[in-house]
Parts: C-alpha cells; structure tokens; sequence
C-alpha cells in the first residue's frame, strides 16, 4: 500500500512552453488520468477542455437566481404599484395590463441576482478563499504566474501510482517531476 | 498576367446557393410582376417592404466585416470573405433602391395615393384643407429630392467600403506585403464603422420609420442595425453549414468559429430584444399622444398576435436554446436556430412595416411576399457568385495561423 500513498497531494510536472503541456494534458488524459489540474501564466483553451471537472453546477445556480430575482422583482412591483398603492400615473391602467412598465426593474433584478450568484459561488465552490494549498509545496511554482507551465496529476485519481505516475510524466519532456507533499 | 490572377472557388455548393438565389428572384420578381398587373399601390407597398427586409443582409455584412477588422478574432478571419462577398453586392442594392426613390416622388408611375406621406403637396402646402402643420415642419427634410440626395449618398459610402475593403482584401491574396493591407483594412474600418452607424439610422429613418410621418423614434436605427445583425448572423451560419465540407473551410475552421458566431447570435438576440422592447416601454410610460399611435397600430386588427409571436419566439425561444454551451458547439443545431432566427427577422420586419399599409393583417396578401423573396434571392445570387470569385479563406491574414492555435494569442 505504500505505493497508494495517501500521504502526499499529488505529482506535479513543470513544463517549458505552453505546447508541451497542451500536449501532456492530452498524453495524460489520454492515459486514463481524469483527476488533474494545470497551471499556466495565461488561460490555454485546450488545457481547460481536457482537465475541467465538467458540470461545475454554477450554470444552473445562475439560472435559478436569474429566474428567483426576475419573479421576485415583478410581485414586488405588482404588491406595490397596484395591490397597495394604486395610483394613477399618467393615465396608466391599474392592474396587470401595466405590465410593460414593470418590465426594468424585473430584468434588472433578474441580472442582480445572477450576476451576484455567478460571482459569489464561484469563490465559494472554488474553496476560496483558501490560505494554505499543497500545490506552493513545489519548487518554482510561483513560476506559473510568469512563465512556467505545470500539471498536476492529484492522488484521489483512482490510476494514481507513486512511482508509475511519476514515470509517466518524465515520458512527457518536463523540466521537474516533483512530490507535493501536503 | 499570369500573377495577378488569384484562384477562384469552384466547388458544386456554391453553384447550388447561387441557382437558389436565381430561382428565388426569378419566382419573387414574376409575382411582384404580377401583383404590379392587379395593383400597383400593392406592388409598391409590397417593395418597399423587401427592400428594406433585404437591405439587412448587405449592410450586416457591411457592418461585420469592418467589425472584424477592429476586433480581430477567430471567427472574423473565418467568415471574412462571405461578409465580403454579401457586401459587395452594395452597387447592385443601389439600382433596387430606385423604385424605392420613384415611390416617394410618385411618379412617373401615379399611385392612388402617396405611400410616403411627407411627399403629398396637399399635406405640406399651407392654406390647403388637409394641411398637417406636424409634418410641413419636417420639409424639406423629407421631400423627395432631399430623401434621393440621401440614398445616393448612402450607397455611395456603402459601395465604397465595401469595394475598397474587397480589392484590399485580394490584394492581400496575392502575397505582397500583408501586413500593410490588414492596416490599411483596420483604418478604414474604424472611419467607416463610425459612418456605417451614421448612415444606417438615418437610412432606416428614411426608409422605414417615416412611413409614419408623425411618429419618430431614436432607437429606430439601432433597431435595424440589430436586425441586420441578426439576419447576417444567421445566414453566416447556415451558409457554414452548406460550405462545412469544402476542402479549405474543413482544413482550416476550428469549432471555436461556430460557437463564437453562436455567442454572437445570443447576444444579438438579447440586443434586438432590448432595442424593441425598450423602444415600447419608452413610449408606454411617456404615455404622449403622438407615439403612442405608432403602437395602437400594432395591437389592433390581428396584428396584436405577430406582437405577441414576437415576444415568444423572437426572444424567448432562441434565448433559450442557445442559453447552453454545448449546443452552441454544434454547427447543424446551430443551423436549425439560424433558419428560425431568419424566418423571425421576416416576421419581425412584417410587424415594423406593413402595419402601416394595412389596418388589419386579414388585408395581407401574397403580393407582399413576393418583393422579400425576390430581393433577397437576387442578394444570394450576387453573394454566391462574389464567393466564387476568391478563395474561401484570407489565406494570407497576418493572423491566419491563430485558427489553427485555439484562438488564445
């Protein structure tokens, strides 16, 4: 079971160009790794398509905040200008066929609600804010905000093996095969 | 001159587009022949109402191929040369405005009545029993001589973009110097954007808009310009869908330039929305009696239901189904979406027109469909053939080799 390793975080793999790793995220992937990250100066398409963890969920929170702030912001109106305190504003009608008026606020708040829903979820299902990460455990990882590109290939992935997967990422060309450790 | 010749494009889906778009024009102008032989007032309404649905498709190529200039980008290097080729058909839309030109004058052929209000002397001429002192303050900018002086000057700015960015853009072709002919591109583009927003308002004031000579709307403009937008998008795209398996589009077209152009048709979607919708909410709290008509118009006579249709499937059905990431990556759904999208431009353009003809939608009839199908085939056709004239793809873009490199550089 040592070879299981629990212990440590992962395998990280620091490569040169932005090519080499479009090109070992593919090797990875296509090897059967599906528990990956990678880290790059800038955001490489390829690279996200190949280690996005898939439905992240948000989509659908933002849709149902959108359609929660649009309704909510339409009764609220509705209870106001026309339950409570109708008047008459220029000649407009008091009931429901005023509706064209109401219609800015209702998409404003649909908007208020989405865009606050997209923002703060993604810092929440991020883990963020996040003080301590194994990942700084590598050397030259700062790196990968300027000019150094890194994947990581994590231990929950059910192919993980200390020394198999060490092994496979010195096939790819990297510059550094390193342990995180915790 | 054996250099300067470029390769032409000789593939068999082109000639099928361009025998569409001849057969369309062929059976669009034998009806408007037709309906012109039972009523020429009918013939006239139904023409002005093609012309304008029609214009879209020109003027949106326009208006995309110099946006893709400034912004550059994946999907503009990979459509650049169908935008080209629909904008060049400017020159040809310049002798279809002609009738639109002999209708405001009302001659030389006589119409029961004038189509454009504005243009009847007995409307602007004080001291005569119909006087209407609203629309006399307007003249002379809107009299027949000035709205021709404007069309011309209209299609001239037009035409001239277009060919300019047309013979730079071959020039390009040939390989000599590149880079400068992108600059030049860009610098004509960013003058000619700002002259496109200009004249596309004022265009579509003219044309449309003063069909109600009282009524006026400064959203009217952006309007037209979204549709165009829309239109063009929507074409691009089933036109994609046809081109898909041409030898340099299947090379070269990464899947970035589908699900790019799909953004941009939810986005436009969202656009038109707001431009329509803002332009009636405006008007419906205002609550003044010379805009409201424009509206009352609209919700009586049937054409209530083309408003509502609008609404449903106009916004609501395409935003939802193009809300997803998935489908926008599919060039055949995204196809599907394009042609309900074009057939709701139609629809879309119907509901800003022919209210203005007709007080119910029962008096519509056949003729008015026939200029939109004729006009608009006549457009394919010039398109279709101005793509056979170069290659398919700016093959020498300074940034070509960023289709192949996933867009991000």
């Amino acid at each position: 079971m040592q070879n299981r390793a629990s212990d440590i975080y992962g395998m990280m793999a620091e490569f040169k160009t932005p090519e080499q790793l479009v090109a070992a995220t593919h090797a990875a992937k296509h090897a059967g790794y599906s528990k990956m990250d990678a880290f790059s100066p800038f955001p490489i398409e390829e690279v996200i398509e190949e280690v996005a963890p898939g439905d992240t969920g948000i989509p659908r929170l933002v849709l149902i905040a959108g359609l929660v702030g649009a309704s909510s912001g339409f009764i609220l109106q509705y209870i106001g200008n026309i339950v409570d305190y109708p008047y008459n504003i220029g000649g407009r009608p008091l009931d429901i066929t005023n509706w064209p008026s109401m219609i800015p606020i209702t998409f404003e708040l649909g908007i208020l609600l989405a865009a606050f829903t997209a923002a703060i979820s993604m810092v929440v299902l991020n883990g963020l804010p996040s003080p301590y990460h194994p990942v700084f455990n590598v050397p030259r990882f700062e790196r990968a905000s300027q000019d150094a590109f890194f994947l990581c290939i994590e231990a929950t992935d059910p192919l993980f093996d200390r020394a198999q997967t060490s092994a496979f990422l010195r096939t790819l060309g990297p510059l550094q095969v390193s342990e995180i450790a915790h | 001159m054996a250099t300067s010749t470029l390769p032409r494009t000789r593939i068999p889906q082109l000639n099928r587009l361009q025998m569409l778009g001849i057969g369309a024009a062929v059976i669009g102008l034998a009806l408007l022949a037709v309906g012109f032989t039972l009523s020429p007032l009918q013939f006239a309404e139904s023409y002005i109402y093609g012309f304008y649905f029609a214009m879209a498709f020109p003027l949106g190529c326009l208006g995309f191929l110099m946006l893709q200039h400034l912004t550059g980008g994946v999907w503009g290097i990979s459509v650049r040369r169908m935008l080209e080729a629909g904008a060049l058909a400017m020159p040809v839309f310049f002798i279809l405005s002609l009738p639109v030109i002999m209708v405001a004058y009302n001659g030389p052929i006589r119409l029961e009545h004038f189509i454009y209000h504005w243009a009847d002397p007995a409307l602007i001429t004080p001291g005569s029993p119909e006087f209407d002192p609203l629309i006399a303050h307007k003249v002379p900018w809107m009299s027949p001589i000035w709205f021709a002086s404007r069309m011309v000057i209209y299609f001239a700015i037009w035409s001239t973009l277009a060919i300019l960015l047309r013979t730079w853009s071959l020039q390009q072709d040939r390989g000599t110097d590149a880079v400068a002919s992108a600059t030049r591109m860009r610098m004509l583009s960013g003058i000619g954007i700002a002259l496109f927003v200009i004249s596309v308002t004022f265009f579509a004031l003219d044309v449309g808009l003063s069909l109600d000579a009282h009524w006026y709307s400064t959203m009217y403009g952006a309007h037209y310009m979204v549709n165009a937008g829309l239109s063009v998008l929507a074409f691009l795209l089933l036109a994609l869908n046809q081109l898909r398996t041409a030898p340099l589009i299947e090379e070269h077209v990464p899947t970035k330039t589908f699900h790019d152009l799909g953004k941009l048709l939810f986005a436009f979607t969202v656009l038109w929305t707001y431009m329509s919708f803002s332009q009636f909410v405006i008007t419906w709290s205002g609550d003044v009696a010379e805009f409201t008509p424009w509206y009352v118009k609209r919700q009586e006579g049937g054409w209530l239901t083309l408003s509502l249709m609008l609404m449903a499937f106009a916004f609501a059905g395409p935003f939802f189904a193009l809300l997803g990431r998935k489908p926008k990556r599919s060039l055949r759904y995204l196809g599907v979406i394009a042609t309900w999208i074009l057939l709701f431009r139609l629809v879309d353009i119907s509901w800003i027109i022919l209210p203005e003809f007709h007080a119910t939608i029962s008096e519509v009839s056949w003729v008015n469909l026939a200029a939109p199908l004729g006009i608009t085939g006549i457009w394919l056709a010039v398109w279709a053939w101005n793509m056979q004239q170069a290659q398919l793809l700016p093959l020498h873009d300074p940034n070509f080799d960023s289709l192949h490199a996933g867009g991000h550089h």
